[in-house]
């Protein structure tokens, strides 16, 4: 067998593909398992997390107040474990024999102690797997014929060092001859630094800018791979390598961008949609329901719930943020009664109800005190089982892939909750039980990510360029910003040499680091492209060397040029790009015209939103009701002062529905149920109010409803009011042709000489609603009039006023009917049945203007023309833009917005 | 060194270093020095820097000037010292000493906003319901919009300070009776009755027929509102004291005097001395709760802040261990931005000088800004005096790099005498090092017109910047030192606040003048938009708003077409039927744009794989594949603005790893839908501001503040007729005697609600406290902030200060006269400095009029638009090929029966035999062979399934097979290949069993399927096609491959195959 090994050939190997038999190029990991399989040693397949919870055993065995990490683990166990696991890790390779001499520092101590336990329960490490494979190089051949090695040899940990010595290896090459020509910019770049030598200060050179040696600058580096991927799809050529150390995904899009194969670069995530599945689920358990999570887990792309379901409840939980509300029973009603209709059996529905039941109503728990061990289990197992239902089903490979992963990390939950319950534990805490989650849920590479036929060689570690390329692409060479160092102090280093502990001092360490970094640039032989980002970490230290040693290479800063529209970029790197069309953003327009051939129909039925929305904000009405243009489920969750109102509403409703005696009750009476019955209502329809850190906001919402019902009844009591119908429907023929209005009142009150009386509750915005009186702009309170009106066959139009939430006040346009009432009106007095007809010629006028296709967008943005001006009659409009638009976004922009 | 505080500082050196006076340079060359001819190695090295930039600078000039000088190996070794901001430092040195302080050795450090939510959470856990009631009912008589807020400054001061929960009772005491004090001894007076009564009176004394002027209108509004009010029990103390200040117009005023009488008694009202003090009182008493719980939350979660790192840091320096291995490894401990350190910072400094062998403050007192961050000067100050009386060094930078003679002399001149109270003349004035470039005026005043009209005044000021470019004043290159006119990049405009910052912007821009600055609201830029509206539509596709939003800004597209597009759309539409599940109906043409529009389309591809993907994942694909950053170039309007978009465009993608590196800190999950509610609620600031864009010919607008360390060759310095935003309410830090070992001791937090919001006038008790000793001290130390802020923007000019002042005269209590004298402001062509020389000058009137600027059209390019290729794997594996048809079976040899085996995954069993057949191959007839195999199968989990003996016996009974029938074949088990095809794809796998002999390649499969032997032949023509490509690959290496064979392990048996072409 003929084996290339380097000590970062495990990922992307740079030497393009050929035919061969016996033949690998593998990294530490690869020729170990080899070695294992060929000497007959059993390999170790256990989970990474395995390892750590076992070693976490170990500390924990061994833990006393003495101990150096005591007091650490307490804190973090999982970190302290993780730590100290890598230490014992890197002493093993470094040739460790898992005990120390006695007198050794007290760290050292401790964990030999340690040792002497994971020695025995944690699966070997990489330095112990080495250990066995020397021993048994004793007495056992291996295949390998010859073994290459790529870079130093006193790099390599001891353990490999000896491992290699024992089964004899050559050397590759090396590049650390300059390449290039050496009369061009490339070959002088590599003559001088070859030639460097510690002490000599070195004169600047000044280069010629021939274009052997470039370098792109950009800002984003989305844009820079766009670049490199243009340049090598117009100047291909086989010979080139290219370099990237992290975010090589980057420069794969843009190679897709560029309609070049991707290399294959990798990209590692621990979030990926399928692997939260689990702590969404757990995370459902908590006291108290956090209604965003809950819409996180119904809106997510997979679930063990059945996505229509899941779809179907998310818009209830959006529009009441909670389980068990009004909005949450209507939608399982509906559901149910859809299945009836497409005849599923009692049995199908009971399974489904029993579903909801089991993952959104089952009970929850205390964080701090924990979920019973079981309860988790069970959580765990059901996701389990539905993964291996979708693992069943699965037909991709990359899908597969992905659910056995989640599968694996949800078995992997189970077992370390098992460990636990092994321990005596019963419970589990919440941050405990997502610490565990994380430990279980490791970065997992992106199964769709490969590389593809034809693709630029390419490799992520400088170290492996160990042969000469005539073009070499350095992309992103950034600063370095990880420790360096080790975490011992220089006595326990000293200790761990005298104890057999090999390792490399940080100074040999750095050199080596150095060296690996000049490798790409002395094996380029014809061009090398260095990509550098601006940024405020500063830049890499080979960047550094380069920059003050020379002057004078072709350089371009990419946004820059392509922004000045300079063509070409850079001579010496033939990217290609093209003009781009400026057009600039659609600006604010006062009038939208459409083609006459484009209807906007009116609608058979208008409410007093639409009608609003129709006279002050036509584009409003037109882009909401008429194109039906919605937001999504997750983008509006009801809160703030929205929720408040929904909540001050459903409150007056529900007490008014049960409590038709409400004119007898006492205040205690009403304060009694209000203990009762706002909790319930908060967590059925505001938990977010719920959610921890949100008390005060609670507390104050809670108060003011409660202060605001007292208030409230205490006005009707006042006014002599003997009825009260809640949430009132109503509809009624609006102008001729057919047309409705309807639309719901808050609080239809009739007072005991059987007047009516349209009481609008609103949370907050007492002046603002005084200015609506004052000035005729309470539409809303005219339109339920006539609704009323209309039903009274004509008869006498009811009294208006509103209910301020918050401050507990009536504002009416006087104080006949509620003596205590904040009066504001306009100076001529109100007149309904005048202004109902102003509405309708507002209607009629905004009408005419929609059938002639004419649109007005009333924003500041853009400035009243003559149209705009409603005629004689009509009713005033608010000033100003709509403070809530939501389409906003779609009523144009400034040019540098 | 490494027991007591020591009280000697001759081994530190404070290097005074006046704006412009080469500090960078100085800094670099003390810290080359001390590495080359000090001989400390990079590695005893700490140095702390005010930014991530400056620190990375820093390093990097050391490092470039060690290559410089051919020390190549310490150059590298830079990357041992330990530089960086405060808080970088304090994180390492935690880490490193973890297990010391009993700290997880995985610290993670969360954001501000977290901070909140989880001080948040720690307010709900310490109060009670009742108490919240209470305290709401409280803060609303006292109109404290926001009590939280107060118990959060507290406790962020206690915190500051080093303090403990356990000094609040005192301090609050303390707190009120100072604030009390000035409201008299509370003695009975009228009630709310009363006072009701009066106004009730007043109102129907007021005959607003009588009187009808707009003052008395209001008041008698005022009145009414009042009246209201005080009816009610919770009536707050504001309605008192609004009818204490207010008036009625002369002929209602005798009645108003009346109300004012009784109203006025607010002061010593014993309800409302009741208020104050049960206020004061209980914002501490739960500050101090507040914070034992916060620190316990933090604790459970693992995070930390900013703070308490810093805190943290300080105290491990106490700590014996610590101590002692940094006093063996710190050599060298270097301070830049001294000034700027907060008082913990500036405790650990003091500290950690202790330890060091060498140590170097750099900075300069006149530049000391932060006050307003909980930085302390004075403290800055008295720990820098001590030192110097305890024997440090004190250095001073004596010239000016900078800025031009005259500009020198005139910072000299102004800031000289200004200085003077707590800085002797010489510490502040600097020698001009560069020479005067041209006669060109050094100062210029604009007077702005437009009188108290912000926005007109800033349109003067747009003028004054264009006139200025157009007429091509002389100014220095920085880059190469020659003179050439001045372009809009060489100037900076000043604003004292961010909403100025914003306003002279707008106006610049709206006139044409290129111009950049920090933009908030990244969110709400329409090239984010973009990105977040395709982000919604992928993860709901019922988001008909979110397809609007991409088609209008991707085209560019007016309303009218995407909504006759729409509406068509609509009427083609019957969403009754159509739901893909049979669950919820989708809404109403929710696929609308999927046919036609090909981001619409492309998103609804991808929402296919968002399963697989992470949310940042999905937002680097959608970003890339939708194609966002050749749309936004194309809306230009200009290079700078489309710069600015694709940088948005980066902050935005930095943003979802913001939110999953958010998620990993708190252990959540971190979904698409989470990262879009993240987006919605953006609870810090910061994650709002746009990158500032450092290219481009631009002018920068900016606050002084973030002026800081920069440099121009023109400044407007505009805002100095503003007033002083401070007010002496809510908390601050009263300091005691001073020492220098124990720089935080006798800090007391004083906190003062303040009463009476934005009004000023008329309140005697705030012209008391004013006037007091705790007012007037409190008043200088704003005063000489607001001067070093001023010394700061001026010394950022190198050729060419602008003064940009109202026409009219400045008001006396005006920031300009916190330093200018009147002879500063230049009202001619000459001003003369007193004592020195007099220097070129101008006065310029601006009114707002003229021209727009001449600008170079925008002609962007781009890369091309590509077609989407899908090309081939690279990489095909055997096992999955597809049998080949035509196959069929040559021999079947008998290995010798059935091996006893259980279990329904047989996976594990396979592997487990495919490692026992390799080992007994490669190393055949050993004695350990059967331990060995068990400790295999135990490792595969299958040791309870299949026997070891059983295993060996396996191997051992096909190897002597095949040697039988290939005598002095080569066996090579478990042997990679790799077959390089015309089409360029590679076939690559590991073949189970290769036999070299002389007249080829024998090659052979294990399987351990356990079934019969009468279907061993179909088992094995199923993976005909995988052999069939080992036998390609033989081939195409240059061998004859002899024989095929499938290896029934279990089974007992080969399987010889005859491939079909
Ligand atoms: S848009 Fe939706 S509802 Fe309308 S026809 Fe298409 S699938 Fe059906």
């Amino acid at each position: 067998m003929q084996i290339h090994f380097g000590l970062h050939l495990d990922a992307m190997i740079p030497a393009p593909p050929r035919t061969a038999i016996g033949e690998a190029t593998v990294g530490p990991q690869g020729l170990l398992r080899m070695l294992e399989s060929d000497l007959g040693l059993a390999p170790v397949l256990d989970h990474p997390a395995e390892r750590l919870i076992a070693y976490r055993g170990c500390l924990a065995a061994a833990d006393g107040p003495q101990r150096f990490y005591h007091r650490s683990f307490q804190v973090d166990p999982i970190n302290v474990t993780a730590t100290l696991a890598s230490w014992r890790e890197q002493w093993y390779e470094a040739g460790w024999t898992g005990a120390f001499p006695a007198g050794l520092p007290a760290r050292l101590t401790d964990l030999a102690d340690v040792e002497r336990l994971a020695r025995e329960r944690v699966p070997p490490c990489v330095g112990q797997r080495l250990a066995r494979v020397l021993d048994a190089l004793e007495t056992r051949r291996t295949q390998i014929e010859t073994l290459v090695l790529h870079g130093d040899p006193a790099a390599l940990p001891l353990l490999w060092r000896c491992v290699l010595e024992r089964i004899g290896y050559q050397a590759a090459p090396g590049v650390h001859a300059a390449a290039a020509p050496p009369q061009s910019d490339l070959g002088r770049v590599q003559a001088r630094l070859a030639t460097l030598s510690e002490g000599e200060a070195p004169a600047r050179l000044e280069l010629s800018g021939d274009g052997s040696f470039v370098v792109v600058r950009a800002a984003s580096p989305d844009v820079s791979a766009r670049a490199i991927a243009e340049w090598l799809r117009s100047r291909p050529d086989p010979d080139t390598l290219l370099i990237a150390e992290q975010n090589g995904i980057i420069v794969d899009n843009a190679m897709e961008r560029s309609g070049l194969p991707r290399c294959g670069f990798q990209h590692y995530s621990r979030f990926r949609a399928v692997s939260q599945v689990l702590k969404l689920a757990l995370g459902l358990l908590w006291e108290p329901l956090d209604p965003h999570l809950l819409l996180q887990f119904l809106i997510h792309p997979v679930g063990p719930v059945p996505a229509g379901l899941r779809r179907t409840l998310a818009e209830a939980v959006a529009r009441q943020p909670g389980v068990g509300g009004a909005a949450w029973t209507a939608a399982l009603e509906r559901l149910e009664e859809r299945r009836r209709e497409k005849g599923a059996g009692r049995d199908a529905i009971d399974a489904e109800r029993a579903l909801v039941t089991y993952w959104f109503e089952s009970p929850r728990h205390d964080p701090a005190a924990g979920a019973p061990l079981a309860v988790l289990v069970e959580r765990a197992q059901r996701c389990a089982s539905w993964l291996v239902g979708r693992l069943a089903a699965a037909t991709e490979p990359v899908e597969r892939a992905l659910f056995a992963g989640a599968h694996a990390q949800a078995g992997a939950f189970i077992a370390a909750l098992g460990q636990l319950r092994d321990q005596g534990r019963e419970r589990l805490p919440r941050i405990e039980t997502e610490r565990l989650v994380d430990e279980v849920t490791r970065d997992q590479p992106d199964p769709a990510l490969f590389a593809e036929v034809g693709h630029v060689r390419a490799t992520t570690h400088p170290g492996n360029v160990t042969r000469p390329w005539r073009r070499v692409i350095w992309w992103d060479l950034k600063a370095q910003n990880q420790s360096f160092g080790y975490p011992w102090s220089t006595s326990e280093l000293a200790a761990l040499q005298e104890a057999g502990v090999a390792l490399p001092t940080t100074e040999e360490r750095l050199a080596q680091r150095a060296a690996e970094w000049l490798q790409p640039l002395f094996a380029c032989e014809a061009q090398l492209v260095l990509v550098v980002h601006h940024g405020d970490a500063g830049h890499h230290p080979l960047w550094t060397r380069i920059a003050s040693l020379f002057d004078g290479w072709a350089e371009v800063d990419l946004e820059q040029a392509l922004l000045a529209g300079r063509d070409p970029l850079l001579p010496q790197l033939e990217v290609d790009t093209e003009p781009v069309a400026v057009k600039t953003l659609p600006a604010p327009r006062r009038w939208w015209e459409l083609p006459p051939e484009v209807a906007l129909p009116p609608r058979p039925v208008e409410s007093y939103s639409s009608l609003s929305k129709l006279f002050h904000y036509p584009h409003g009405w037109v882009l909401g009701y008429a194109a039906r243009l919605r937001t999504g489920r997750a983008e509006d969750v009801a809160d703030q002062w929205l929720l408040y109102g929904n909540l001050a509403h459903r409150l007056f409703e529900t007490f008014f529905r049960e409590h038709p005696d409400w004119a007898t009750l006492t205040e205690t009476a009403v304060f009694r149920w209000l203990q009762r019955a706002l909790p319930r209502l908060v967590a059925a329809e505001g938990a977010v109010l719920l959610e921890r850190g949100r008390g005060v906001d609670h507390e104050q919402v809670v108060t003011t409803l409660e202060r605001a019902l007292l208030r409230l009844l205490e006005h009707l009591r006042a006014a002599g009011v003997v009825r009260v119908e809640p949430e009132r429907g109503g509809r009624a023929p609006f102008l001729d042709g057919g047309m409705e209005i309807a639309g719901s009142i808050d609080l239809l009150l009739t007072t005991g000489s059987g007047r009516e009386i349209v009481l609008d509750a609103k949370w907050g915005g007492e002046q603002y609603r005084a200015r609506d009186l004052e000035q005729n702009l309470h539409l809303q309170l005219v339109s339920y009039a006539y609704l009323r009106q209309c039903a009274a066959d004509g008869g006498r139009w009811p009294y208006q006023a509103y209910f301020i939430v918050t401050t507990g006040n009536v504002v009416a346009p006087d104080d006949t009917v509620f003596p205590d009432a904040l009066v504001h009106a306009p100076a001529e007095g109100i007149d309904v049945a005048r202004l109902w007809r102003a509405a309708e010629a507002t209607y009629r006028w905004r009408r005419a203007q929609l059938d002639r296709g004419l649109i007005e967008v009333r924003t500041d943005a853009a400035e009243p023309t003559e149209r705009s001006e409603p005629p004689e009659g009509t009713l005033p409009l608010r000033d100003g833009a709509d403070r809530y638009d939501e389409f906003a976004r779609l009523t144009g922009w400034d040019p540098f917005a | 060194m490494t027991g007591e505080a020591r009280h000697d500082y001759a081994h530190v050196t404070f290097i005074s270093a006046g704006a412009g006076s080469g500090k960078t340079y100085r800094l670099t060359q003390e810290l080359e020095k001390a590495l080359t001819e000090g001989g400390i190695a990079p590695s005893a090295v700490i140095g702390t820097t005010f930014t991530v930039k400056a620190a990375g600078e820093l390093k990097e000039r050391v490092r470039s000037r060690l290559i410089e000088s051919g020390r190549i190996q310490l150059a590298e070794q830079m990357a041992q010292a330990l530089i960086g901001t405060v808080h970088s430092v304090c994180e390492r040195l935690l880490q490193r000493f973890a297990f010391e302080l009993g700290l997880s050795p995985a610290l993670s450090v969360m954001s501000l906003e977290d901070g909140q939510r989880f001080f948040n959470q720690a307010l709900d856990d310490v109060l009670s319901l009742p108490r919240v009631r209470e305290m709401n009912a409280l803060a609303a008589r006292l109109g404290q919009e926001d009590w939280q807020a107060a118990v959060k400054a507290v406790a962020d001061k206690v915190r500051e300070n080093d303090l403990g929960p356990q000094v609040l009772p005192a301090m609050a005491r303390e707190s009120a009776d100072a604030m009390l004090g000035f409201f008299g001894a509370p003695r009975p007076g009228p009630t709310r009755a009363q006072l009701l009564r009066t106004v009730e009176d007043a109102l129907a004394r007021i005959d607003p027929d009588v009187d009808a002027t707009a003052t008395t209108r209001k008041y008698l509004a005022t009145l009414r509102q009042a009246r209201h009010r005080l009816r009610r029990e919770d009536c707050p103390w504001s309605v008192w004291i609004r009818l204490a200040c207010e008036r009625a117009a002369k002929a209602s005023e005798p009645i108003a005097a009346a109300v004012r009488d009784v109203a006025a008694q607010y002061e010593s009202h014993p309800a409302l001395h009741d208020d104050v003090r049960r206020y004061i009182d209980s914002v501490m008493e739960i500050a101090g709760r507040a914070l034992e719980r916060f620190a316990a939350i933090k604790t459970e979660h693992g995070l930390i802040d900013f703070l308490d790192m810093e805190q943290l840091t300080l105290h491990a320096l106490d700590q014996p261990a610590v101590r002692e291995r940094l006093a063996e490894e710190l050599e060298l401990l270097m301070v830049d931005e001294f000034q700027d350190t907060n008082p913990m910072q500036l405790a650990l400094f003091v500290k950690l000088a202790a330890l060091a062998d060498r140590v170097i403050f750099v900075g300069d007192v006149k530049q000391a800004i932060y006050a307003f961050r909980g930085c302390d000067p004075d403290l800055v100050f008295r720990t820098l005096e001590a030192m110097t009386r305890a024997r440090a060094e004190a250095d001073k930078l004596p010239y000016s790099w900078r800025s031009r003679p005259a500009l020198v002399h005139y910072v000299n001149a102004v800031f000289g005498a200004a200085f003077a109270e707590e800085i002797p003349r010489e510490q502040v004035v600097l020698e001009p090092k560069r020479a005067e470039p041209s006669a060109e005026p050094a100062v210029v005043c604009w007077k702005l017109a437009g009188g108290r009209n912000k926005e007109s005044r800033a349109e003067a000021l747009a003028q004054g910047i264009v006139d200025l470019v157009a007429s091509g004043t002389p100014i220095v290159d920085p880059g190469s030192g020659a003179l050439r006119p001045v372009s809009w990049g060489d100037i900076a405009v000043l604003a004292r606040t961010n909403d100025n910052v914003q306003l002279l912007a707008r106006t610049l821009k709206n006139r044409g003048v290129p111009m950049k600055m920090t933009l908030k609201g990244l969110l709400e830029t329409p090239e984010v938009c973009l990105a977040r509206a395709c982000l919604r539509r992928l993860n709901d596709v019922t988001d008909t708003l979110a397809t609007a939003e991409i088609v209008s800004l991707a085209d560019s597209a007016e309303p009218e077409a995407w909504l006759a597009d729409r509406l068509a759309h609509l009427g083609a539409c019957d969403p009754s039927g159509s739901s893909a599940d049979g669950e919820t109906p989708q809404p109403a043409g929710h696929t609308w744009g999927e046919d036609r529009h090909p981001i619409v389309r492309r998103l609804a591809e991808l929402r296919a794989e968002s399963a697989l993907h992470s949310p940042v994942e999905i937002v680097a694909r959608v970003l890339n594949d939708v194609g966002t950053r050749r749309i936004v170039t194309g809306w230009g309007p200009d290079a700078i603005k489309a710069a600015q978009r694709q940088r948005n465009l980066d902050a935005f993608l930095d943003l979802a790893v913001k939110y999953e590196d958010h998620c990993a800190a708190h252990h959540q999950a971190a979904s698409l839908t989470g990262f879009l509610f993240w987006l919605e609620k953006p609870s810090s600031p910061e994650l709002d501001l746009q990158p500032v864009v450092t290219s481009g010919d631009a002018v920068h607008v900016l606050t002084y503040h973030r002026a800081k360390g920069l440099e121009w060759p023109v400044v407007v310095a505009a805002d100095f007729d503003k007033g002083d935003p401070s007010s002496i309410w809510d908390v601050r830090v009263l300091t005691g005697p001073f020492d220098v070992s124990r720089p935080l001791e006798n800090r007391t937090i004083r906190f003062w609600p303040n009463l009476f919001g934005d009004r000023s006038n008329n309140l005697p008790v705030l012209e008391r406290i004013l006037d007091s000793d705790e007012g007037r001290r409190w008043r200088r130390g704003h005063e000489a902030e607001q001067r070093r802020l001023a010394y700061v923007g001026i010394t950022r000019a190198r050729d060419l200060l602008v003064l940009a002042l109202p026409s009219g005269a400045v008001k006396s209590d005006r920031w300009l006269h916190t330093f200018a004298p009147p002879w500063a402001v230049p009202a001619g062509e000459r001003l003369d400095l007193p004592d020195g020389p007099a220097l070129a000058s101008a006065l310029r009137e601006l009114d707002g009029r003229g021209e727009a600027p001449a600008l170079p059209p925008y002609r962007p390019r781009w890369f091309p638009r590509r077609e989407r290729i899908r090309h081939p794997r690279l990489y095909l594996n055997p096992s999955a090929a597809e049998p080949l048809p035509g196959t069929a079976p040559a021999a079947e040899v008998d290995l010798g029966g059935r091996l006893p085996v259980g279990g329904d995954d047989m996976a594990p069993v396979g592997s487990a035999l495919h490692a026992v057949i390799a080992a007994e191959i490669v190393n055949p007839g050993r004695d350990d062979a059967v331990e060995r195999a068990r400790q295999i199968l135990e490792a595969y989990g299958a040791a309870a399934w299949l026997r070891a003996e059983d295993a060996v016996q396996a191997a051992r009974r096909l190897r002597a097979a095949l040697e039988r029938r290939y005598p002095g074949g080569r066996f090579r088990v478990e042997c990679p290949v790799s077959h390089l095809r015309g089409d360029g794809s590679v076939v690559r796998g590991v073949a189970d069993l290769l036999i070299e002999t002389g007249s080829g390649i024998v090659i052979v499969d294990h399987k351990s399927s356990p079934r019969p032997r009468a279907e061993w032949h179909a088992e094995a023509l199923a993976h005909s096609g995988q052999l069939a490509l080992y036998r390609d690959a033989v081939q195409a290496a240059g061998y004859r491959p002899l024989a095929l064979a499938i290896h029934f392990a279990i089974g007992g048996g080969l399987v010889f195959l005859e491939l079909g072409s």
